[in-house]
């Protein structure tokens, strides 16, 4: 999952990154509220971990910018403060969750994980991306509306291209996040499996597509989704991609 | 005095925070360095509560001495 943590306090910050990069996430972290923002515009990410006291923007400031801007996204706040009402208004402003400080760093993480589960619950089944449509729930994909039908490991990489939403995957990453194979085990899988992608999506391609390549390949990198217009362009869903940004 | 005390107290859950969750994920954790780590970091955030404690123990006296002027008048 990819997380974005809000914490002017370095040192809470830090360990925060720290902690929660050990428990299997992605995670961005960010000293202010302006910036944490324009970051959560910007990179959509599954959790925002959010500080209430902030400088440029606090924590509620924050809420109040996000409020009904970041469907996808679950918020838990931190706050040091005990008073009730506060709590109450970062939750009546959007906020998913709230935790008080000082906290230990179980509560955080189960915390965490189950924010990202309630959240998987209730999100769009389908996620998008340009002509090409997965549907998770019935583990259908279409290109232009016509079926196309994938093996479940083919099914697996599309999928974990499609939560990347555009942003470049690794060999190594695809290998242990859709094979769960070491990124030592010196297997051309990958490529393979994207080639069987491009084939079985070409085939469905439109006549007019421009001739754009759906799984793009970046050298000396991976793969990501190739680009399309961004009128078209769009990931719905419950992403569970890596966020490739640090603080 | 106690708005003084609220803030004081808001001062120590950050430090009590990092403190608390590092020596938890250096438990987790379980090797030799990653204890030496916790331990390492952890003193600094003593250190940092060590602070917050006395700015709320001056600030205990200051009003202990005020209250003792009072009586005194």
């Amino acid at each position: 999952m990819r997380v974005l943590i809000v914490e002017d306090d370095a040192s809470l910050g830090l360990f925060l990154q720290k902690g929660l990069k050990l428990e299997g996430h992605e995670v961005a972290w960010v000293g202010d509220g302006e910036t944490g923002l324009q970051f959560a515009v910007e990179q959509q990410p599954d959790l925002i971990v959010l500080d209430l006291s902030l400088p440029r923007k606090d924590g509620i400031e924050v809420l109040e910018a996000m409020q009904g801007r970041f469907d996808g996204t679950a918020v838990l706040v931190l706050t040091g403060r005990s008073q009730v009402e506060e709590r109450v208004k970062c939750l009546n402003l959007g906020a998913d969750d709230c935790l008080l400080k000082p906290f230990s760093f179980h509560e955080l993480t189960a915390r965490c994980r189950a924010l990202l589960r309630r959240r998987e619950q209730f999100a769009d089944p389908v996620l998008r991306h340009g002509d090409v449509e997965l549907n998770r729930m019935d583990r259908k994909v279409t290109r232009h509306g016509r079926a196309v039908e994938l093996t479940v490991k083919e099914f697996a990489l599309l999928e974990f291209l499609l939560l990347r939403r555009g942003r470049c995957c690794s060999r190594s990453e695809l290998l242990r996040e859709v094979w769960q194979m070491s990124p030592d085990a010196g297997t051309n899988v990958v490529d393979v499996y994207v080639n069987y992608l491009r084939k079985k999506l070409g085939a469905a391609s439109a006549e007019d597509d421009g001739g754009y390549s759906v799984i793009e390949t970046v050298r000396g990198e991976g793969y990501q989704m190739g680009r399309v217009g961004k009128a078209v362009s769009r990931v719905s869903g419950y992403p569970t991609g890596a966020m490739c940004a640090g603080a | 005095m106690v708005e003084r005390i609220d803030v004081a107290l808001h001062g120590l859950c950050q430090p009590l925070t990092v403190l608390q969750c590092r020596l938890s994920l250096g438990e987790m954790l379980g090797t030799p360095e990653a204890l030496q780590e916790a331990v390492h970091e952890s003193l600094r955030e003593c250190a940092r509560l060590n602070d917050g404690v006395g700015r709320m123990r001056t600030m205990l006296q200051q009003s202990v001495a005020m209250e003792e002027n009072e009586r005194a008048r």
